[in-house]
């Protein structure tokens, strides 16, 4: 199994955090948007996705960003990015106007604190 | 005398002919009104037709005495029951009426009849589930309003309804099929997903709804019971605490079920049902006291095999289920087998990778600077069971690369295990030692002296990309492959020690292999080569000879190529790890690649685009800048790639006095337009880049991007 980039999911109290490392491009951005999805209990309150890890970012992985948005506030969730200051990512994001639109935070910690979910 | 009798006859005449006149015209008249009162008969006959013929029943009652004074014959077709003037609210009484929502019987003052006599509501298509004069089930829509008089004051109040029970039996089928797909695709654990299809099949279908699972040849587990309020609270709780049932049953009609794979409705013939559904006399009571009428059971079957069965049962006043039931129970069942089915593979795959990946297996290859590396792991066909190979590229100082292959005997958690600790332990030992022979000694020591043991296959291997050499030592394994463009493919030379593991001190042989850039070297564990009916050599034949062929391609496609080859496209027999390692030829002024226009090819032509624009100077933030403007451009050229004769893209640089040119280039055309997504990749492009052109004609499209690598300073 060839891994371009690798999904983690933990339950951090009320929200799911996923760490996502590796590349993202249209070769896996569909099935690491179906696994993000798909690891958001009906009852966490967010997904806090740390894309810390990711070293290459386009904009199919924009779109997943977007599209996992969408679907989670239309089950009233919300979608909080960690990336790292000055990440070519970060880049990506600001260009594609995801930064605009979304939460952003440095860490994961700083992301629960946003959305109000309790230590693991 | 003469005129004067002409003149009495005269008036004689004309008051006779007035008289005649009147009573002409009082004829007439009274012809008029018997006219007019046979039209008005006839207008009412016709009226009282129409009412007696309507599509739909109507009911009027009478405001003052709260009567229902009248009723078509359609009334009494919809209810299979006479209409009957009992008076007062008597004859609400008469008709039996369920709330759809909670199955709550209609009280008399509840129809909408009623409510628009009591305080003029107009009441519009209510849904209302019914029990005819016959017994039978059915679903009526109604509709009512008051009738005033002059004053305003309300004399009476009308009620038309329809027989709505097909319609709304399909709508409420598709309801209910549209909620269990919904659920399959939300994100809950099968658990939750199969408890949530027996919640949503009670009540609309059913009052009590359970699900099976097969857990072995014998036994059938229950995974979930709901039941439609609380009144059935305590058979829930009877069918949760009882254990499994035994799928071997031959009076056990769940268990026949699950043997036949056929679905099964079971009515109350002469209350035979509790007998036939009870699994014991206490249940059988409490059946009887709940008033169980039937059920239906339908297998959860996925690909064709039995997982389970579905289970509903339908109580006291509430429509039996029957056959004409049994396609919706077995599309419910259908999707709870779906499910069940995901869930399984799910976890299948998830427990080998999740081995795989937490011990054995680098998550991904490190970037290599002048060379590019791709794996692959195919686990066997044989069971759960993971095996013990594994692979390594270990970057190593001063432009060297350690390369690993390996297989410990065994499969399962013990060799998983001792692939983890050898992996670890190589890693920590390449870094110590230059000198592969002395790497697998200390493995060997290491493994006989603080692991268990366990025997293991490897052979390590160290690129120099300064001197393009490869020195390689082998510890009983197979030695690997090194495949020239036009010059076909050689197995290197490397004497076969013994396996790690099997004796106390182990010495090594190395050899060392010129190794050109743009030579590849294949590394693989026997399971590759490896076939019952024939000796290794074949095997190491062939896939010589496919790699020879694919030359000096993709590493990818080269890998696809290779399992094929030695595969065919079947599972293995025992596990095969693949590692192909390519030094790179760099030319820093100009940079050529022509790859498939295929997703997969895109992570390994970054990778060179990264190595060549390092080589050409370009500082870290510049080159992973440039390589997603060009990752974009790619990715438009295989969106709108249309055919195999298409299916290639070539990107070409060149980098002068600090100045770089990009261009991609394929044989589609550009599609700008044709989606916000790619103005997304656009937009990218731009802003990473000087200058980016768009060019078509008929051979195809050309992105050209143009950016400064080196900055000038600052004036």
């Amino acid at each position: 199994v060839r891994q371009l980039a690798r999904v983690e999911i933990a339950n951090r109290g009320e929200a799911a955090v996923a760490t996502v490392t590796g590349e993202v491009d249209m070769s896996n951005a569909e099935a690491i948007g179906g696994r993000l999805a798909g690891s958001v209990p009906n009852t966490a309150r967010a997904l806090v996705l740390d894309l810390r890890g990711v070293t290459y970012l386009d904009s199919a992985g924009v779109r997943i960003v977007f599209s996992l948005d969408e679907r989670l506030s239309r089950r009233g969730q919300r979608l909080v990015l960690v990336v790292a200051e000055g990440a070519n990512v970060e880049r990506v994001l600001d260009l594609t106007g995801v930064a605009a639109v979304m939460p952003v935070e440095r860490t994961v910690e700083a992301a629960l604190a946003r959305v109000g979910g309790g230590p693991a | 005398m003469a005129r004067r009798r002409i003149s009495n006859r005269v008036s004689e005449l004309i008051s006779a002919r007035r008289e005649a006149e009147v009573e002409e015209r009082r004829g007439r008249a009274q012809l008029e009104q018997r006219r007019a009162l046979s039209e008005a008969e006839s207008a009412r006959r016709d009226l009282e037709e129409v009412f007696r013929h309507l599509p739909v029943g109507v009911i009027i009652a009478d405001a003052r005495t709260g009567r229902l004074v009248s009723a078509n014959a359609e009334v009494d077709r919809i209810w299979r029951q006479p209409f009957v003037d009992e008076g007062a609210t008597a004859g609400y009484a008469s008709y039996r009426g369920f709330h759809p929502e909670d199955r709550r019987p209609y009280a008399p003052e509840e129809w909408p009849l009623a409510r628009s006599v009591a305080t003029g509501e107009i009441v519009d298509r209510e849904v209302i589930d019914v029990v005819r004069g016959d017994g039978t089930h059915g679903t009526i829509e109604a509709s009512s309003c008051p009738i005033h008089d002059d004053d305003g004051e309300i004399v009476a109040a009308v009620v038309a309804f329809a027989d709505v029970t097909e319609r709304t039996r399909a709508e409420r089928a598709l309801r209910l099929l549209a909620e269990t797909g919904e659920l399959l695709d939300s994100s809950l654990d099968v658990e939750q997903t199969i408890e949530r299809i027996t919640q949503l099949v009670v009540p609309p279908l059913a009052d009590v709804c359970s699900v099976y699972i097969v857990e072995d040849e014998r036994t059938a587990r229950r995974i979930a019971v709901s039941g439609a309020d609380e009144s059935f609270d305590e058979l829930v709780a009877d069918m949760l605490r009882r254990g499994p049932i035994d799928v071997t049953d031959e009076r056990n009609p769940i268990a026949e079920v699950i043997r036949t794979g056929r679905s099964a409705a079971i009515g109350d013939m002469g209350g035979q049902i509790v007998e036939d559904i009870a699994e014991d006399p206490e249940q059988a009571a409490l059946l009887a006291r709940l008033g169980v009428n039937s059920t239906a059971i339908a297998p959860l079957v996925a690909r064709g095999t039995t997982l389970g069965a579905l289970l509903l049962g339908a109580f006291g006043e509430r429509r039996a289920l029957e056959e004409r039931d049994l396609p919706l129970v077995e599309e419910i069942a259908r999707r709870a087998a779906l499910a069940l089915d995901n869930a399984r593979l799910y976890n299948q795959e998830h427990r080998n990778a999740e081995l795989l990946q937490r011990s054995l297996l680098p998550e991904r290859l490190p970037p290599l600077d002048a060379a590019e590396a791709t794996a692959r792991y195919v686990a066997s066909g044989a069971g759960e069971q993971v095996g013990g190979d594994w692979y390594d590229v270990i970057r190593l100082p001063d432009g060297r690369t350690g390369l690993v292959i390996g297989d410990v005997a065994g499969h399962g958690l013990r060799a998983s295990a001792a692939m983890g600790r050898l992996r670890s332990a190589l890693r920590a030992f390449a870094l110590e030692s230059e000198s592969p022979a002395v790497v697998l000694e200390r493995l060997n020591a290491f493994e006989r002296r603080l692991g268990d043991r366990d025997m293991a296959t490897v052979l390590y291997a160290v690129h120099d990309a300064a001197d393009g050499t490869l020195r390689l030592a082998s510890a009983g394994h197979p030695a690997p492959l090194a495949v020239v463009p036009g010059e076909g493919a050689r197995q290197l030379g490397a004497a076969r020690g013994l396996p790690i593991g099997v004796r106390g001190r182990a010495r090594f042989e190395e050899a060392v292999e010129p190794v050109a850039p743009g030579t590849t070297i294949v590394l693989f564990t026997d399971g590759l080569v490896e076939r019952r009916d024939e000796p290794l050599d074949v095997g190491i034949e062939r896939v010589a000879a496919a790699a020879a062929e694919a030359g000096g391609g993709d590493l990818e496609r080269l890998c696809e190529t290779l399992l094929h080859a030695a595969l065919g496209g079947a599972r293995p027999a025992d596990d095969v790890a693949l590692l192909v390692f390519r030094p790179l030829e760099i030319d820093a002024a100009r940079f050529d690649a022509a790859v498939a226009a295929d997703p997969e090819a895109l992570s390994s032509l970054r990778q060179r685009l990264r190595l060549w624009l390092r080589a050409g100077g370009a500082p870290a933030d510049a080159v992973e800048e440039i390589v997603t403007a060009c990752g974009e451009a790619c990715a438009n050229a295989i969106e709108h790639a249309y055919g195999p004769a298409d299916a290639a893209l070539a990107v070409h640089g060149e980098i002068e006095s600090g100045s770089l040119e990009l261009v991609v280039a394929d044989r589609g055309a550009w599609r700008a337009t044709r989606s916000e997504d790619r103005g997304l990749g656009l937009t990218i492009m731009r802003a990473l880049m000087d200058d980016v052109s768009i060019d078509v004609d008929d051979d195809g499209t050309r992105v050209r991007m143009q950016r400064r690598i080196v900055r000038e300073p600052a004036a």
